[in-house]
């Protein structure tokens, strides 16, 4: 193997790390959110959010030197995930408020099942972009 | 778009894995590209060209 495809690989596996360690860097902090009890520590609240923000910033930064990172099919194959993705979310989005008014769904669900939905999505564009290029 | 890579690999005992090392890409690019089923884009179309020393149209035909 060549210094080339080392650093290449070795290059990808970094950043799909560092991925990772945001993304539960984020979602720990925003699981510290939610616990806090807003109207008894607003000053702990204020902290936990900044801290949220932060970790979001980070992960969003990471993510994108990951994608960064794809050799040319691979970031072909993400940019169709998160395509179909998006789309898939903003045709959904009203039909939950729909049926959200309807009182088809609890009443706190709307965006929570949207973020289901856009994460299965995702995961299956993905897996079906490598499925195409097998 | 029609390429000659497989054959090329194979007259110089490469695997999929060698030649994606030397052009540092994954071996699934290869193996998409040469089935055909992905277009490389024109600075991996010259890395290829560069590596077996040959021109662009030798080796990728519309």
């Amino acid at each position: 193997m060549n210094p080339q495809q080392e650093n290449w690989q070795a290059q990808q596996k970094s950043n799909t790390l560092k991925l990772a360690a945001s993304t539960s860097l984020w979602l720990l902090s925003f699981a510290f959110l939610s616990f806090i009890d807003w109207t008894n520590t607003p000053g702990l609240k204020l902290i936990a959010l900044s801290l949220n923000i932060a970790a979001g910033v980070y992960m969003i930064m990471r993510n994108r030197e990951h994608l960064l990172g794809l050799d040319e099919l691979q970031q072909r194959i993400q940019l169709n995930a998160m395509g179909t993705t998006l789309g898939i979310g903003l045709l959904s989005f009203p039909i939950l408020i729909t049926l959200n008014q309807a009182g088809v769904l609890a009443e706190e669900a709307d965006l929570t099942v949207l973020l289901v939905v856009m994460s299965l999505c995702y995961l299956g564009a993905v897996l079906l972009g490598h499925m195409r290029y097998k | 778009m029609e390429n000659s890579l497989k054959q090329l690999r194979a007259e110089r005992k490469l695997t999929q894995a060698d030649l994606a090392a030397a052009l540092a890409v994954s071996r699934q690019t290869i193996n998409a590209i040469e089935k055909g089923k992905f277009d490389p884009s024109l600075p991996l179309a010259f890395k290829i060209s560069r590596l077996f020393e040959m021109p662009i149209e030798a080796i990728f035909k519309d």
